[in-house]
């Protein structure tokens, strides 16, 4: 019922499904990347280094004489995959322990709760610099520490909203119905909070194509040849001055992108306080 | 026979204002017990203790002191602090809740609410569970095409039948009402009152009625307990005796409901500033209702008065009487 | 007697998209000085927009009200907050239902006082004669230790004490009219009863009118003297109280009193069905659903304006019947 309200709500803007069908878009095109690429994207063809943009690369080419087009087509796969691959991640371990948090309260929330506390306390760039500095560069390694610093967000904002459910009595009424501690926070705390998850979930989602793309731009997560927007505007950087496109096509992709997914989020949760009015 | 049997229960909780922790008792040395078929109403203002001690005897929470038995057997299944993993006699005790909107989950259809204690306590299938499920709106003067609305779609009064329904469902011995009619209009209370009654007679189904209203507790129960800061004022084990209800808390009470005229109005001390966790305190050693009691005496500050038999079936807790 | 407020024809619509839904319609009544009115209804039946409707207090953003309000024989422009707000001040004033978000926690309840006295006083007054002023209103609210609370903040302090407070709080203008919202729905039964006797002794003591609205039987009968009874946005009833709870005329009324159980055991008789939402109301009888006695017609039953028997006006077709009106107009 309630989530019927918010997802009715959420569609009847039109502006959002217009986004909606970019992202579509851009998803898919990914996906289908070896099908509509029109060349190999680690392919060099150094005689046709710094093309201009033509029917046959639609995007020009770069100092390697790649075709840039195919690049980002794949590189989406890279940068939308390892983005929501660290995103579902993170809200699954951060769901599981804000909801054993928040129902169990006592000495296990405290425990978990502090542990927030102190990875807050760390500046998530530091972070990830010592773990790929100890255990080496890598895309892996890189999603491993966001990892560390992102359920967080989860647990807590999941903690709170379980903590908040626990009090209203339609859980003391589950319990005198028999029902199991672990069934009442699956089958009624968590089909309560999903909404408000939805929402957090395309926020960071946003977040973290910005971070991978990042980091892949510091030289820490996608390595060369393999092609990823970040690392590939960090190629392009040395021919600003010339060759701005190089730049410019992995840059607006990351634009379009986290733009449209924050809005995508913002009106999920204009949506949702909608709801609660 | 008495069916359930409270003797002697505490409850402390503990309360942090301004960083000091206070300690105070929520239910202090209860005792009265409910017998088979009957509806004991428990009557008294808010942050009397009333609904904690519903919650102690479903077992929603366990008694800091004392014991609460059901048919002889304790229904706590532990430590003061610990909350039970599964209730014990779930099946025989069920609740019914104040605000029936707070009390279903908002994602729920009537039948998935009422099919929720058969899939925890029987074997039935899922067509047995659906007869079952009809049957019991039925029970509550609902319709069969009810069970697929949501709990939203239905307003307080239908969804609080609905919620007696999922109580009725386990087939229970005792019924705790947690203020069951607060959160409805007038002329809907009727209805549930009546629902309530009726239910009473045909499926021998002991009561214990929690509310603040007197009228509608008069109207069910067969006996009253008054409690006032955590304690029990008066008890009657027989509603005949009503007029004859002298504790001075029980007059100040009565003496409030305009419908009941039988009383000129009594006087009572101006209110205090923030007195009532005080008289709960842990170490408070007086009457709980010595600050706004017009009759107190200098014995009820020092002492608690003791429960006294003031005729047969009457007892009251009163230095003066 | 002398009418303080009079109000013709008020009604109040909720905005939905493009369409507006009635919510009261067309209500009129007036309060006699020195006298209390007392609209009961259950929930959804329009009174309390009622009450915030003459006060000009609704949203313009969801609501779209008309009507006349008349106080003292003058007209006021309900629609005109900047008006309303002076008028709010200082000759009218409002008690609400929940006593515990009404005062700001972090100011001291002395503090509230300064500021309302400041605001609708005339001259500015030292701190020491608001002081003396609120220490004798809160005297005669019977609130024990009044310097104690005024040094206090709201959340130290109880329901019922907030109460008085804010009643204490309206009275220092000193208006011509207080109006009540469900003045004591959140209180206990003790102290509702000492909200309702100090509502009673300070009538006396200033002759202010009081417009009070209430769901509970026992809370109008106490302190009306006129009552009006509504239903689904509409007067049902209406007239002098102690006519009304000896006899009353409409089915609804009728009901609604035997719906309390009054200290019986006897089973109760009761009205099928609820009150209707907003979006459920009908046309003609707003009761026609519920009406244990209705007939041919009730449903297309809608007059701009009950039948007057005597004093008392009456909305229903059972006694707007040609042989009434032949005795009334003999």
């Amino acid at each position: 019922m309630g989530s019927k309200i918010v997802l009715k709500k959420f569609f009847t803007k039109k502006s959002t499904i217009v986004f909606l069908c970019i992202i579509a878009a851009i998803v898919i095109a990914g996906i289908l990347a070896p099908w509509i690429a029109p060349h190999d994207p680690v392919e060099q063809k150094l005689e046709n280094k710094f093309l201009m943009p033509s029917w046959e690369y639609p995007m020009g080419t770069d100092n390697f004489g790649r075709c840039i087009f195919s690049r980002i087509l794949y590189a989406t796969r890279k940068t939308l995959g390892f983005s929501f691959l660290c995103t579902v991640i993170a809200a699954a371990i951060g769901i599981t322990l804000g909801l054993i948090a928040g129902f169990k309260g006592g000495i296990i929330d405290t425990i978990i709760m502090r542990t927030c506390d102190v990875l807050y306390a760390f500046p998530s760039l530091v972070l990830v610099m010592a773990i790929v500095g100890i255990f080496g560069t890598g895309i892996f390694n890189v999603i491993i520490a966001m990892l560390i610093m992102q359920w967080l967000w989860y647990a807590r904002v999941v903690r709170n909203l379980t903590a908040s459910e626990k009090c209203k009595s339609y859980i003391s009424a589950a319990k005198v119905c028999g029902t199991k501690n672990t069934k009442i926070i699956f089958s009624h705390i968590f089909p309560n909070i999903i909404p408000y998850m939805i929402a957090i979930f395309t926020v960071d989602f946003g977040h973290t194509i910005l971070s991978i793309s990042g980091y892949s731009f510091l030289g820490l997560g996608v390595q060369p040849p393999e092609s990823e927007w970040g690392a590939m505007i960090s190629d392009g950087r040395s021919f600003i001055n010339t060759d701005s496109w190089l730049m410019f096509w992995p840059g607006i992709m990351i634009l379009i992108t986290v733009v449209i997914v924050n809005i995508i989020g913002d009106h999920m949760r204009d949506a949702l306080d909608s709801q609660s009015v | 026979m008495s069916l359930i049997e409270i003797k002697k229960v505490k409850k402390r909780y503990k309360v942090r204002k301004f960083g000091k922790t206070y300690s105070f008792m929520a239910v202090n040395d209860v005792s009265f017990s409910v017998e088979e078929g009957k509806c004991v109403g428990l009557v008294g203002e808010s942050g009397c203790g009333k609904s904690t001690l519903g919650r102690l005897i479903v077992g929603l929470e366990n008694p800091t002191e004392g014991e609460i038995l059901f048919k002889d057997e304790s229904v706590s299944t532990g430590s003061d602090k610990k909350v039970p993993k599964r209730l014990k006699f779930a099946r025989d005790i069920q609740m019914v809740f104040q605000d029936s909107y707070d009390a279903v989950n908002p994602k729920f259809t009537a039948k998935k609410i009422i099919e929720e204690p058969l899939k925890n306590f029987t074997d039935m299938t899922a067509e047995e569970r659906e007869k079952e499920v009809v049957d019991l709106l039925h029970k509550v003067g609902l319709d069969e095409k009810d069970k697929d609305k949501f709990a939203l779609e239905f307003s307080g009064g239908q969804l609080q039948r609905v919620c007696i329904a999922r109580a009725l469902a386990s087939g229970p011995k005792v019924f705790i009402l947690d203020e069951p009619l607060s959160s409805l209009d007038v002329s809907v209370q009727a209805q549930i009152l009546n629902l309530l009654s009726d239910i009473k007679k045909d499926m021998d189904i002991s009561y214990l009625l929690i509310s603040h209203d007197l009228e509608a507790v008069y109207y069910l129960a067969d006996a009253l307990v008054v409690m006032y800061g955590g304690q029990i004022m008066e008890k009657i084990d027989d509603i005949s005796y009503f007029d004859k209800m002298k504790h001075p808390y029980t007059q100040r009470l009565l003496s409030s409901i305009p419908a009941y005229e039988k009383l000129d109005g009594v006087q009572e001390n101006a209110e205090m500033v923030s007195m009532d966790l005080h008289v709960q305190a842990d170490d408070f050693s007086g009457c709980p209702y010595v600050g706004r009691c017009p009759k107190r005496i200098d014995l009820c500050k020092e002492k608690r008065p003791e429960m006294k038999e003031l005729e047969p079936k009457h007892y009251a807790a009163c230095h003066i009487l | 007697m002398a009418k303080l407020l009079e109000v013709k024809n008020l009604d109040i619509r909720l905005k939905k998209g493009k369409e507006t839904i009635p919510a009261v319609n067309g209500v009129s009544f007036s309060v006699e000085k020195g006298k209390t009115l007392g609209i009961i209804g259950e929930s959804g039946s329009g009174k309390s927009l009622t009450c915030y409707g003459v006060m000009g207090l609704l949203d313009k953003k969801l609501w779209d009200y008309n009507g006349e309000v008349y106080l003292d024989g003058e007209l006021l422009d309900i629609k005109d907050n900047k008006k309303m707000q002076k008028i709010r001040g200082n000759k009218i004033a409002l008690i609400m239902q929940n006593p515990m978000s009404a005062f700001n926690p972090v100011i001291t309840i002395g503090a509230h006082f300064v500021e309302t006295i400041n605001k609708t006083g005339e001259t500015k007054k030292t701190k020491e004669e608001i002081r003396s002023k609120a220490l004798e209103l809160m005297d005669k609210m019977r609130i024990r230790d009044p310097e104690v609370v005024y040094k206090s903040y709201a959340f130290q302090l109880s329901g019922g004490m907030l109460q008085r407070i804010m009643i204490a709080l309206a009275l220092v203008s000193e208006p011509e009219l207080l109006v009540a919202d469900e003045p004591t729905t959140a209180l206990d039964l003790t102290v509702q009863h000492e909200i309702m006797n100090i509502l009673h002794g300070m009538q006396k003591d200033y002759e202010t009118s009081i417009l009070i609205v209430s769901h509970d039987l026992g809370v109008i009968s106490h302190l009306a003297d006129d009552i009006a009874v509504m239903y689904g946005g509409e007067f049902m009833e209406k007239g002098p109280a102690h006519k009304i709870l000896a006899d009353p005329e409409h089915p609804y009324t009728r009901g609604l009193f035997s719906s309390r159980p009054a200290f019986s055991k006897e089973r109760l008789k009761m009205m099928p069905g609820s009150p209707p939402r907003l979006e459920e109301r009908g046309t003609g009888c707003q009761f026609y659903g519920r009406c244990g006695e209705r007939k041919n017609g009730c449903k297309e039953y809608s007059p701009d304006k009950g039948t007057m028997i005597s004093d008392r006006e009456v909305r229903c077709l059972l006694v707007d019947t040609e042989e009434t009106q032949r005795k009334l107009g003999a």
